[in-house]
């Protein structure tokens, strides 16, 4: 029991070994993370939906005959949390909101088929900020998530159950979405890695849509290894996502591990913006960030200034392009054919039905953008704001693409706070919207981000140090990270909940 | 910026019912967020072609059937249905 | 006394012939049981993405040749936002401000002759929406046709009245379905209409108030209701009134049309670009080569017709009037009748039989071997043509076969010179102040001779033969 307990608690590497040599059973894993999965909900409240055991054990069960018959994958008998805005068939899929409080997905989006394909073990759906906007799960309509290193602060958002589940080690895995920082962020609050791949890479079908030009799929693991394993089983071409580049993954675990082995970093370039080190940024964050880049300098790498001048209007952009693009998305929540329809409507127009069903469905955060992206939209209004923030937007990418000349990854924190309090921002949208000022241009270009931990402040709580990449270079994002924690295993310490576990004590 | 004639109009549009206490709080973090827009006017985008799409590449599909949903599957979500139909209660006039 | 002129534009939505949907890859099937034919693109379910169908484009862009556009090689989907139950995604996806094919035209036939070109506007891409159907106390939604693939073809506001505009549906509708871009199956809803129709003063340059006309489902209708709409129009502006911008419906019982809604707030729908779609670009050679796979098209087909087999270009144009109505004179004439011969039972017997179903010879019941048949069996002179018209209202309603009929009947022709000499020489005998009347110079008694024989022959003679006796027999007159 404590031996699964502490495997449960291992880095990746030594989880799949384990494993794979049989030493310890799909099942037996599964069960322990089950086991934790309901012993932390009430005070975590990392998933809205728990596997049924019979749903679970029997895929670990599979996992486990595979296993025996010799076959190995990345990914093969590992228990991942998927994030409830990924829908998975049979099983209720909610984005966190009252509007699809009841729905049962009908299919499978292709990272689900292809996680089940590769024999991982859905243990349940992760919570989230209702429609995956927020930037601290605070908006989900399950009631908020805390994080593991702090109860009384958010774990980050919107995917902050997948992040506080990794982070209370009751999974080993989870897959996020990220939009504006989605992935990174929670990452970064809860101390675990989190890798938003490049814009195309992972297939967007059977993923509930927010910002369609933004959204990716990504993995979140306690270590870069296992984010590149999990990477590997959900990356490639998809034919029901024309958006989907046709590029075949590269082997993600290989390369990292090879990155992670290298001598030296002789040779990489490594991008500082000073836009993200002005005003705003904690001073514990900014320390520990100085600290990560010595580390990698001391690595061999070489240090650069450089600048991404457009950084200033990523806020105002990224707010337009996805609030126009959700609003549009969003209108398919009519209760009509799925979703909430309101008990109170007897008799009167479609439009006021329409406006019941809705008005009751979201919440506020939610139709607030609505609401804004309309705008942004509407007649008299598009040129000055949607087709305006698209155009900077232009401007933005041009900003990495020069960047990218002069250095190979760019280093900055994620985050210019370590995690606030539940309730210290959710009266000021804009303070909320701030916290992601370093992640969102990433998405607006399209750009692959990771975040890792890079140590810890004054009061215990992690520091997310953000690396970024040229387009299709995951590779480099996981190998520096994989390299940065071999260097120093410390950054991979545990939350106390996690901790709790290892002690077997109840968290 | 928006008034507040342009706040009903757009829950309008958008078919969202806002109650008559939602209309200030909503009025005033529009304000808030419209302010931090503003700075967008400086930028220089003359010439700039903007970008819409993330990708370039029109992926197509070849003309081969995929099997439906199975009926019961799609309705099974659904708030009403009737003998294999959606069901709505008869509402007053619409668009088409 | 003022003359009005007036403006109409046609707006056509043409359902393209591929087998699935245009973004989702689920088949298209008519008349299937409600809500079989969905998959989670076309129900929009969360989570659910559009991918474009590669056949639908090629359709498209065979419609856009075929119309004389020019094809974008770059165009773009584009998000209208609106709500409807019928429409599953709360938007549909079309094209907006860079549609697939700009500028071309098609050529009308006039009432008074000659022909008149028609602008086309552009042509677009979209999906259709589902159906909902109104009870009294509630609606039902069904989706099989949300997704379907249609092709939405502007014309210019070029058309003068209710027959130039019938004439355009009908053109257009073969020319669609001759390049098997459409099944143009009216009463299946695969080609639908609406008709965009302002008056103004002869001489005026600005355009009257418009009405769109809706739910109009046959050429006819089409007609009738621009017919009606036109007269409305002017009895408001001449009783000093205004128009009212509005959508209008046919209702085909009262023959009126009547106001479905008004167009008050012109709609925001927002477009915008679809994220989930990259532009469309068609690759170097494409459009060529679809040009060079283009089935033929009613005016190369009536050239044809012309060339080879040596028609009128009236009866060309009237037999390539539809798809169905070529193949069928083609399938005679392969059968080994004559070409005029069977062109002209076409155009006149067989199109008059089928008056009621709108000369739609796909609902003849006889077929082209059978036509085919009674026409060479004049061509070889066994029955004259007068005697052949009796055998093909019989051959119409009975489906018996010619041969069958004439055999049954005794109808084959009498081209035995014996018997005709005979009766010639009975009427020659038996009228013979006629006979020196005629060769007095009173040609006119001719026929009269004709007649007489031909009753003696009980309509069987054959006429040509008749005549040689006669004439040889009569001699000429003086």
């Amino acid at each position: 029991m404590s031996r699964i307990s502490d495997l449960l608690n291992a880095d990746f590497e030594t989880l799949r070994g384990a494993l794979d040599r049989r030493e310890i059973s799909a099942v037996e894993l599964a069960k322990e993370s089950l086991r934790r999965a309901r012993a932390t909900n009430a005070s975590l409240n990392a998933f809205v939906t728990v596997a049924e055991d019979s749903d679970a054990l029997g895929q670990a069960d599979a996992a486990d005959v595979r296993l025996d018959a010799g076959e190995r994958n990345a990914v093969l008998g590992l228990p991942v949390a998927v994030k409830d805005l990924i829908l998975t068939k049979g099983h209720r899929t909610t984005a966190a909101s009252r509007m699809l409080e009841k729905f049962t997905a009908p299919y499978d989006a292709t990272v689900a088929s292809r996680l089940k394909r590769d024999g991982a073990v859905i243990v349940g759906k992760a919570n989230l900020d209702e429609f995956a906007m927020g930037s601290s799960n605070e908006t989900s309509f399950f009631g908020p998530c805390r994080n593991p290193w702090d109860l009384d602060r958010v774990p980050g958002g919107s995917s902050g159950g997948s992040a506080a589940a990794v982070a209370a080690r009751v999974s080993p895995f989870s897959l996020g979405t990220d939009t504006g920082g989605s992935i990174r962020q929670p990452a970064g609050f809860c101390g675990i890695t989190g890798l938003k791949p490049t814009y195309g890479r992972v297939s967007r079908y059977g993923v509930v849509a927010f910002a369609s030009s933004l959204d990716q799929v990504g993995p979140m693991c306690a270590d870069a290894l296992g984010c590149a394993a999990l990477l590997e089983s959900i990356a490639g071409p998809c034919a029901h996502d024309a958006t989907s580049s046709k590029r075949e993954a590269p082997k993600f675990l290989e390369e990292t591990r090879r990155f992670r082995d290298r001598e030296t970093l002789l040779g990489l370039r490594i991008g500082v913006p000073k836009e993200y080190f002005g005003e705003g940024l904690e001073p514990d964050v900014r320390a520990a960030i100085g600290n990560s880049l010595a580390a990698l300098e001391s690595s061999g790498a070489s240090i650069v200034e450089i600048e991404l001048p457009q950084t200033r209007y990523a806020l105002p952009v990224y707010y337009l392009v996805c609030t126009a693009e959700a609003s549009a998305n969003l209108a398919r929540y009519d209760g009509i054919h799925f979703g909430h329809r309101s008990e109170k409507f007897s008799e009167g127009t479609l439009e006021e039905l329409y406006a019941m069903n809705r008005g009751e469905g979201f919440g506020d955060e939610v139709k607030r953008r609505i609401l804004l992206g309309t705008y942004a939209l509407s007649s008299g209004y598009y040129d000055a704001y949607y087709r305006k923030a698209s155009q900077v937007r232009a401007l933005i990418r041009r900003d990495f693409e020069r960047a990218f000349e002069r250095c190979d990854v760019i280093a900055g924190p994620t985050s210019p706070t370590t995690a606030f309090r539940l309730g210290e921002k959710s009266d000021d949208p804009v303070s909320m919207y701030l916290s992601d000022v370093y992640t969102l241009s990433l998405n607006l270009a399209g750009l692959p981000g990771l975040s890792l931990n890079a140590g810890f402040d004054a009061k215990g709580l992690p520091i997310g140090l953000q690396l970024m990449s040229r387009w299709w270079e995951e590779s480099t994002l996981l190998g520096t990270a994989a390299f940065l924690q071999k260097r120093d295993p410390s950054t991979l310490r545990l939350s106390p909940v996690a901790a709790a576990f290892a002690a077997g004590v109840q968290p | 910026m928006p008034t507040s004639e342009d706040v009903i109009r757009i829950a309008r549009l958008a078919r969202l019912r806002l109650d008559p206490d939602e209309l200030n709080p909503m009025q005033e973090k529009f304000n808030r967020i419209f302010e931090a827009f503003a700075s967008l006017n400086e930028v220089d985008t003359h010439g700039i072609e903007p970008v819409f799409h993330a990708t370039e590449a029109m992926a197509l599909r070849a003309d081969v059937p995929e099997a439906p949903l199975a009926r019961e599957d799609l309705l099974a979500n659904a708030p009403d249905s009737f003998e294999g139909s959606f069901r709505i209660p008869r509402v007053v006039g619409g668009e088409e | 006394m003022k003359i009005y002129e007036p403006v109409i534009g046609l707006e056509v939505h043409a359902q393209l012939l591929s087998k699935t949907k245009a973004f989702c890859p689920v088949a298209t099937e008519f008349g299937a049981e409600p809500n079989t034919r969905v998959g989670p693109v076309s129900a929009g379910l969360p989570g659910s993405l559009p991918v474009l169908n590669e056949e639908a484009v090629e359709l498209a862009v065979r419609a856009g040749l075929a119309l004389n556009c020019r094809i974008a090689e770059r165009s773009v989907f584009s998000r209208k936002n609106y709500f409807y139950p019928d429409l599953p995604k709360g938007y549909q996806i079309s094209q907006f401000d860079e549609p697939l094919c700009l500028g071309g035209h098609l050529d009308i036939p006039l009432a008074e002759g000659g022909t008149k070109r028609v602008g086309i506007t552009r042509i677009h891409m979209e999906e259709d929406a589902g159906k909902s159907t109104h009870f009294a106390s509630t609606t039902l939604v069904n989706l099989n046709r949300a997704g379907t693939p249609l092709a939405e073809i502007v014309s210019e506001p070029d058309l003068r009245g209710p027959f130039e505009a019938s004439a355009y549906l009908r053109k257009l509708h073969a020319i669609l379905v001759y390049a098997d871009v459409c099944d143009g199956n009216l009463e299946e809803g695969n080609f639908r209409c609406d008709v965009n129709i302002s008056i103004r003063p002869l001489g005026q340059k600005a355009f009257g108030t418009r009405c769109e006309l809706k739910n109009l489902n046959s050429f006819r209708f089409v007609e009738k209701a621009i017919e009606y709409e036109i007269a409305r129009q002017i009895a408001i502006v001449e009783a000093g009134g205004k128009v009212a911008q509005e959508t209008r419906g046919w209702d085909a019982a009262a023959g009126k049309t009547f106001s479905m809604r008004s167009k008050e707030e012109a709609h925001d729908y927002r477009y915008f670009p679809d994220p989930d779609l990259p532009p469309l670009v068609l690759e170097a050679g494409y459009v060529e080569r679809v040009k060079g796979e283009m089935p033929e098209l009613p005016e190369d087909k009536k050239r044809r017709f012309v060339e080879s087999y040596g028609l009128s270009a009236y009866d060309a144009e009237s037999l390539t009037a539809t798809k169905s109505l070529s193949e069928y004179f083609e399938a005679c004439v392969r059968e080994g009748a004559t070409a005029k011969v069977a062109a002209n039972w076409i155009l006149s017997e067989l199109l008059r039989e089928l008056k009621d179903v709108e000369g739609d010879v796909t609902k003849s019941p006889l077929r082209p071997a059978a036509l085919a048949a009674l026409v060479k069996l004049i061509d070889v002179g066994t029955i004259s043509g007068k005697i052949a018209k009796t055998v093909f209202d019989e051959m119409y309603r009975t489906g018996k076969s010619a041969a069958e009929i004439v055999e049954a009947k005794g109808l084959v022709q009498i081209s035995d010179t014996a018997p005709i000499e005979a009766w010639v020489d009975e009427v020659l005998a038996a009228f013979p102040n006629e006979v020196e009347s005629y060769r007095g110079g009173k040609e006119k008694l001719y026929g009269f001779f004709v007649g007489e024989t031909m009753k003696r022959s009980k309509g069987k003679a054959n006429p040509g033969l008749v005549n040689e006796v006669l004439r040889r027999k009569l001699g000429s007159t003086a």
